[in-house]
């Protein structure tokens, strides 16, 4: 069953084509790597995807719904959710808060019970923070819940950004960069809370430029340069295929 | 020293404290023996409740209106209007200030909400100008540059009870604290819920805020309107106790003061803006010089604080009253 279906994707910016008529599936249960060399177009992708960028043409359908030019807060209210490298937390805010605040979508308004049942509403709060509690321990960050996100060590916030994520209950998961600037041991432990998080979301996509992040976890690969598909299939598959070696070594060298 | 230590003890429940002060509030006029003190109280709590209002723009999006003084004026005008030139009760006007600017306010966000910035400054400024020239032309109905004069009394009748008429200072003092303290209230219920996290995610990240499912116009919108609404009930009670209105209500006179009143007393916090007020309502006394005078020391103040304590004096205040009830070890 296909969970996201992008079809023809074009996005120019002004004279640039970052992105040329992409076609692009996620199936069910999957975890999608998105591979490509700096500039290929990744990222621009993933914008479009969630939102933030509207396309030039092409459309982009999840779970059988067009979402394609809507808003960012409404693709998200239909389940698909990121997580960006940087800038993705509420800096002032406290690790509880933070994950509070992510839970929005998925809690009712409650001004009313603010003002005329105390009771009530100390209820639910406390329900929500109790939530939000079990997220933060799930990360391991349950003795940092009283810290602005701000003061958090990086790799600290990189869990923050997780459970942030798993508090909207997505359906469509889209990583960008996940181990970025970790170490083999960090990467290992972020490879499998991947893995575990496979159970509980419909797919994920992966964007990645460590190949063994990819080769570990993905089920398709899919390669880009240039805004142009150049390669779909295992990891294996995509790592023989000569044209992405050709790409990846041609840049290395000009580099 | 034990009496020390316990005061300290208590001092730190909150319980205690916010109740005390208020009792402190209450208690004042009869303690203060002049009624021109007790008539700058007045005008302090009308100035605090307009710059809560001013300041749950500011303050809670995090975007500078130049615009909020259309507010606090139409809530003075529509009650001037009503209560002179068509003979309604005055308590009916309050209804009809806040409806009035729900309705002007959601009109004006759901414009400019949609920008950022300067641009957000700028069309705010744009609205609050054309309010204020339009009230200042519409000679008929709201006197124009005169303004309306006679405005009824406000007035409490309980059978078998003494009338109770609000024309006088002490009288005032009540009221306006009571609308201080309700609008207080009513302002930190809303902050603690789910649209108050929602504002404060999207004033610490809109994009990210955005990209969570926060709807961040739809939010804006509906804190633009809270803000609105307290400030026309500061206009309300402004019209009420100055028994006349003038187009000043509605000028930049009052958007400046405001801010200074965010800017000074600290942004993004319910007891800031009234401390900005006792600071707005006291320099006017301290400095009796000429007007002039006054306007350039406001410019002065404003430009100081915003380079050098942009966060108000009241978040330090607080942190020092806190090292000080902290017991030492």
């Amino acid at each position: 069953m296909v969970t996201l279906e992008v079809r023809k994707l074009t996005k120019d910016f002004g004279g640039l084509r970052a992105l040329n008529a992409i076609d692009f599936d996620v199936y069910e249960g999957e975890i999608a790597g998105l591979v490509g060399p700096n500039g290929s177009g990744k990222s621009t992708l993933f914008n479009v995807i969630i939102g933030l960028i509207p396309p030039t043409e092409g459309q982009v359908t999840y779970k059988g719904e067009l979402v394609t030019g809507l808003r960012p807060d409404q693709i998200a209210q239909r389940g698909i959710v990121a997580m960006f490298q940087g800038n993705s937390l509420f800096p002032n805010l406290t690790a509880k808060e933070n994950v509070m605040a992510s839970m929005h979508m998925r809690s009712k308004s409650d001004v009313l019970s603010s003002f005329f049942s105390n009771k009530g509403h100390r209820r639910k709060k406390d329900k929500l923070e109790h939530k939000a509690m079990e997220l933060l321990d799930f990360v391991g960050l349950k003795e940092c819940s009283h810290v602005p996100a701000k003061n958090l060590p990086h790799g600290e916030q990189r869990e923050l950004q997780i459970a942030m994520i798993l508090a909207t209950e997505p359906g469509l998961l889209l990583l960008d960069e996940p181990t970025a600037g970790m170490n083999p041991e960090e990467t290992l432990r972020i490879m499998n809370l991947i893995q575990t998080i496979r159970q509980m979301v419909s797919a994920i996509i992966v964007v990645e430029h460590n190949m063994r992040v990819i080769m570990g976890i993905c089920q398709r690969v899919t390669v880009i340069d240039f805004g142009v598909k150049i390669a779909e299939g295992t990891p294996s598959e995509v790592s023989s295929n000569k044209e992405v070696i050709s790409v990846y070594l041609g840049k290395q060298r000009h580099a | 020293m034990r009496t020390l230590s316990k005061m300290r003890t208590l001092l730190q429940n909150r319980w205690f404290t916010m109740p005390a002060f208020c009792a402190l509030l209450i208690v004042a006029p009869l303690i203060l023996r002049s009624e021109y003190v007790i008539h700058c109280l007045v005008l302090t709590f009308i100035l605090a409740i307009f710059a809560l209002g001013y300041d749950l723009v500011v303050g809670r999006t995090g975007q500078v209106s130049l615009g909020h003084q259309a507010f606090f004026g139409v809530g003075a005008y529509v009650t001037a209007v009503l209560a002179v030139r068509l003979q309604l009760s005055p308590w009916l006007c309050l209804p009809a200030c806040l409806i009035f600017a729900l309705i002007l306010s959601v009109v004006i966000g759901y414009i400019s909400l949609r920008m950022r910035g300067a641009f957000f400054a700028i069309v705010t400024l744009a609205f609050a100008m054309m309010i204020w020239l339009f009230v200042k032309g519409w000679r008929g109905v709201t006197g124009g540059e005169f303004g309306i004069v006679g405005i009824p009394p406000l007035t409490i009748s309980i059978p078998l009870l003494p009338r109770i008429t609000f024309d006088s200072p002490f009288s005032f003092y009540y009221l306006t604290l009571a609308f201080l303290l309700l609008s207080i209230y009513c302002l930190s219920r809303v902050l603690d819920s789910r649209l108050g996290r929602a504002v404060a995610a999207l004033r610490e990240n809109e994009e990210r805020a955005s990209t969570l499912g926060i709807n961040a116009l739809r939010y804006y919108i509906v804190v633009f309107a809270l803000g609105g609404m307290v400030s026309s009930l500061a206009g309300f009670a402004y019209a009420a106790y100055m028994a006349s209105v003038t187009p000043i209500v509605l000028s930049v006179n009052y958007m400046i003061k405001g801010l200074i009143m965010i800017i000074v007393g600290g942004s993004g916090t319910l007891g800031g803006p009234l401390l900005g007020a006792f600071i707005v309502v006291l320099i006017p006394e301290l400095l009796r010089a000429t007007q002039e005078l006054q306007l350039i020391f406001f410019g002065v103040v404003l430009v100081v604080f915003v380079i050098l304590m942009p966060q108000g004096i009241y978040p330090s205040l607080v942190r020092l009253w806190k090292r000080k009830i902290t017991p030492r070890r």
